[in-house]
């Protein structure tokens, strides 16, 4: 049976991402158990959008722990924020 | 909006009458200085969970997602401080000066993974266990990291591609018989049947192997 680990890289082999940003990203979620990964696999195969989304979200708390920056943190959580609020407005 | 970067600039096309005040905003000004990742953690999950409220099943899959990523950058980057840290940085100079070949210090790591310390910050046992699991994953990155720059002393940083990941899981289950062997047979320096059933058998009660097996899993696609 298909691992949601091997279902999020089948879909990121069909994304816009570069083949590094497709490495990044897997081996980050690398660290993740399947169980995790489900909400995940379900998100990339229902809007395809979110890979690009989630991609950059990943990348931006990696700079925000590298920098160390509370406020840089803050300003992300903001944009989490933002975002949510936005697919609400969409609904 | 096409991604995520461009978020920061929306803020205006949010009707007023539906944002929410869940603090992040109003906590930026006066919140600068270290980033402390536990407590980070706690005030995205915080912030996200009043957020749940907005949506549907959509909604609460993003949120997962998004504390996903905090939790594998948070735990990759502290690693080190963990008590499971401690172990990974036994596995590295002092440690591999004394191992001699790479089956050795393979088997290093296997025993390592077998056998995590506990974590003293967490007293719950699933939360423990998890922990573990996570852990054991960031060791065996970090193995694939050390293994692709010929295992340098000192410290080390570099990026590894989901190959260099594989190909460390494969060198470790070549070496998982002579773990096996010193771990639950004889330690005559051969790897036979029985031993290999019994390390087969601990793995679903051993966060560290488990992890190892799902790993071993996971990137059995990855050519």
């Amino acid at each position: 049976m298909e691992t949601n680990f091997q279902k999020i890289q089948q879909l990121l082999s069909l994304s816009d991402l570069s083949a590094q940003e497709r490495d990044d990203l897997l081996v980050l979620l690398s660290g993740a158990t399947d169980d995790e990964l489900e909400p995940l696999a379900l998100l990339f195969a229902e809007d395809s959008s979110w890979i690009r989304k989630i991609s950059q979200n990943y990348k931006a708390k990696q700079a925000a722990f590298t920098g160390g920056s509370k406020a840089a943190w803050m300003e992300l959580l903001k944009q989490e924020e933002y975002l949510l609020q936005d697919m609400a407005k969409e609904k | 909006m096409d991604s995520f970067e461009d978020v920061a600039t929306t803020k205006e096309e949010v009707a007023p009458e539906m944002r929410q005040d869940v603090g992040a905003e109003t906590k930026l000004e006066e919140q600068d200085g270290p980033l402390i990742p536990a407590e980070a953690l706690e005030e995205e999950k915080g912030l996200l969970q009043k957020l749940e409220q907005l949506g549907g099943g959509k909604v609460k899959r993003v949120i997962a997602s998004l504390v996903l990523g905090s939790a594998l950058v948070f735990g990759a980057g502290t690693f080190e401080a963990s008590a499971a840290g401690k172990e990974t940085k036994g596995a590295g100079v002092e440690q591999v000066e004394k191992e001699k070949s790479r089956e050795q210090i393979a088997v290093g790591l296997l025993e390592r993974l077998s056998s995590l310390p506990d974590n003293p910050r967490f007293t719950d046992p699933v939360q423990q266990y998890l922990m573990k699991k996570q852990a054991a994953r960031t060791m065996i990155q970090f193995y694939a990291l050390q293994r692709k720059l010929g295992f340098p002393e000192g410290n080390i940083s570099g990026h590894v591609s989901p190959q260099d990941i594989k190909e460390a899981l494969d060198e470790l289950n070549a070496a998982s018989g002579l773990f096996a062997d010193k771990k639950f047979g004889n330690n005559d320096g051969k790897a036979d049947p029985e031993e290999f059933n019994k390390m087969l058998q601990t793995i679903k009660d051993n966060p560290g192997l488990e992890s190892f097996m799902e790993m071993i899993r996971q990137f059995s696609g990855v050519r």
